[in-house]
């Protein structure tokens, strides 16, 4: 079944860990797919801000691995932070069609970047294993990551 | 965290538990309240278990929580039983300070200044995602930045050899393997030579304010009232990537070589294992990009000086006074217990200091930087190192809420400091005020006598991601 994302702009749906050098966020999920889908959403909205909602036309597959939940969380981030950072692309529309703890498929929705359209805020340049945690209570999943700047 | 005062500038962190040698803080009284209101201690500590550490694990006064190495950390490893880690580099491969000097004073240039950093700001790529349109490399081509560094810019006439002359290692890091490094950092880099991204990076022009030592600037080349120019930016995406590829395959060899792990971003490998030749010679490509990137900016700075004075290069004279990382791994040769002998060191956050060497400390873009020279206390205490900047006071959130109703560049402006950022979002956060003064980290490793200071740079203008 595919989870999609479902945050609405404006709310703030995660919490910041606030550190001098760098940033990290705690984000939950009922279940695994919509930890990750809420993980990239807080991503994106801590490193653009959008003037204006616009729709977005441009379509992107994203698989990834790792050899374990932790992996994957890190990996599955640094995914969406190259399509960022390499083509251009502000997303702001995630879903996930597959997810265990080695392997997620999905894609994301955005657009270029746009100076008319996006604010840049906050540049991540990295996803790190720092503090990285991912903890199960009941259904809810719970994950803080620290982002490189 | 139990510290032995060893001088007014330097403390013990005694060897307990795992930890297989001491821990060293080179420090202030004042500067270590900071220090202990974070984890770095701990992160002290934590790489004083790691296999092969020789000596000590060493922090510099500018010291702060980083991931697994502190940030102003510096370590060294013995090749046959040491490790080598991407965390004790950092993501950003060879960050690091070029400073160049010029024969222009203050006096003479003073009112062409707004026009002199819009013309940078035009000519310089800042800011999230910068790009050259006008210099994409393919893979070939940026392998061949891999492995020569600054040199191949200079090869595109981007420079010259005094140039090389004056960069740490000649501006190439020597082993470095392009054929390891990923397609996907090869995507990150290809438009990214000669741009200085953004964060904490700047290429800001500055007047020699204060000269500490006459026949030491004299012969780096400085003078009071002259203008020089700084450039702090590292290997972009393409660095960034190779740590990120490199930290899960630390990640896998630390647990195939049995290397236990306080925290998993001090994963590590053996130095003789294949895992850390790969990352030492992708490593090497990164830092080689980095150097090669500070050396096409510097051709963009000479250009636009240049072309808005109306001025000839021999007029300018803009000379490379040194370029040194801060963010790097390297074998060297030092003298243990009166052995010399062959470690890996690695500085994360810390600058090489060896005797006679300028070292290059950027402090705030409102205050002040420093230029210091290496000494030999340094190379018999911390395998030559030394300090690499301020160190943020504040966190950039709340350097943003801090300025909310101010207009930062207006408040620099009226200082005489002009500002051009690519994002309202960078110079906020960049703030002066967010910063810890310089003086007084430089004011330690003076005291310390790892560096001695020679002269002080107030900035005039900057450019900022």
């Amino acid at each position: 079944m595919t989870t999609k994302s479902s945050h609405t702009s404006g709310s703030r749906f995660y919490d910041i860990l606030d550190h001098e050098a760098d940033i990290g966020i705690r984000v939950t999920g009922e279940g695994l797919a919509a930890l990750f889908l809420h993980a990239a959403e807080a991503m994106f909205d801590l490193m653009v801000r959008w003037k204006h909602p616009y729709t977005s036309s441009i379509t992107v597959p994203i698989q990834v691995t790792g050899n374990n939940r932790e992996e994957l969380f890190v990996n599955w981030l640094s995914e969406l932070l190259f399509i960022y950072e390499h083509r251009r692309l502000v997303l702001n529309h995630f879903w996930i069609d597959e997810i265990d703890d080695r392997h997620v498929s999905g894609g994301a929705k955005g657009m270029k970047f746009d100076d008319a359209r996006h604010e840049p805020e906050i540049t991540i340049k990295g996803i790190t294993y720092h503090q990285l945690k991912i903890e199960k209570q009941n259904d809810i999943y719970s994950a803080q990551v620290i982002f490189d700047l | 965290m139990n510290l032995e005062r060893i001088t007014d500038t330097c403390w013990r962190l005694p060897q307990e538990g795992k930890m297989r040698v001491d821990g060293i803080i080179y420090s202030s009284r004042e500067l270590l309240k900071d220090i202990q209101s974070d984890e770095s201690l701990k992160q002290v500590a934590n790489v004083a278990c790691l296999p092969g550490i020789v000596k000590a694990s060493l922090a510099m006064p500018d010291i702060h929580w980083g991931y697994g190495f502190p940030i102003g950390g510096v370590a060294a490893f013995d090749p046959d039983d040491g490790v080598v880690s991407p965390g004790g580099v950092g993501y950003d491969i060879n960050c690091g300070v070029r400073l160049l000097r010029t024969e222009l004073e203050w006096e003479s240039i003073k009112d062409k200044m707004k026009g002199l950093i819009d013309q940078l700001f035009r000519d310089v790529p800042t800011g999230v995602g910068s790009h050259r349109r006008d210099l994409r490399l393919n893979k070939k081509e940026l392998a061949d930045v891999a492995r020569k560094g600054a040199r191949w810019a200079v090869e595109r006439n981007e420079g010259d050899g005094d140039d090389l002359d004056h960069i740490e290692e000649h501006g190439c890091i020597a082993g470095a393997d392009p054929e390891v490094i990923s397609d996907r950092a090869y995507d990150r880099g290809s438009d990214q030579v000669g741009t200085l991204g953004s964060g904490n990076h700047f290429a800001e022009v500055q007047v020699v304010d204060e000269i500490f030592d006459e026949a030491i600037a004299n012969g780096f080349g400085l003078f009071k009232g002259q203008i020089t120019v700084s450039i702090h930016c590292g290997s972009r995406g393409f660095g960034h990537q190779v740590c990120q590829d490199s930290i899960d395959v630390m990640l896998k060899a630390a647990r195939k070589y049995g290397i236990e792990l306080p925290d998993p971003q001090l994963c590590c490998a053996p130095i003789s294992s294949p895992e850390a030749k790969r990352y030492l010679a992708a490593m090497a490509g990164a830092a080689n990009f980095a150097f090669a990137n500070r050396q096409v900016i510097t051709h963009g700075v000479r250009e636009a000086f240049g072309h808005h004075l109306h001025m000839t290069p021999r007029d300018l004279g803009i000379k490379v006074v040194y370029d040194v990382c801060h963010n790097i791994a390297k074998f060297e040769e030092h003298c243990v217990g009166g052995v010399s002998r062959r470690v890996l060191v690695h500085r994360k956050g810390a600058t090489r200091a060896f005797p006679g060497q300028p070292v290059l400390i950027p402090g705030d873009m409102g205050r002040y930087s420093f230029v210091l020279v290496g000494t030999q206390k340094a190379l018999d205490e911390t395998f030559g190192s030394t300090c690499h900047g301020a160190g943020r006071l504040m966190s950039r959130h709340k350097a943003k809420r801090a300025c909310a109703g101010r207009d930062i560049v207006k408040e620099l402006a009226d200082q005489g400091i002009i500002v051009r950022g690519a994002s309202h979002a960078t110079v906020v956060e960049e703030a002066p005020f967010a910063y810890k003064d310089v003086a007084s980290v430089v004011d330690v490793v003076q005291r310390a006598g790892i560096s001695k200071i020679v002269a002080r740079l107030r900035p005039v203008g900057v450019i900022k991601g």
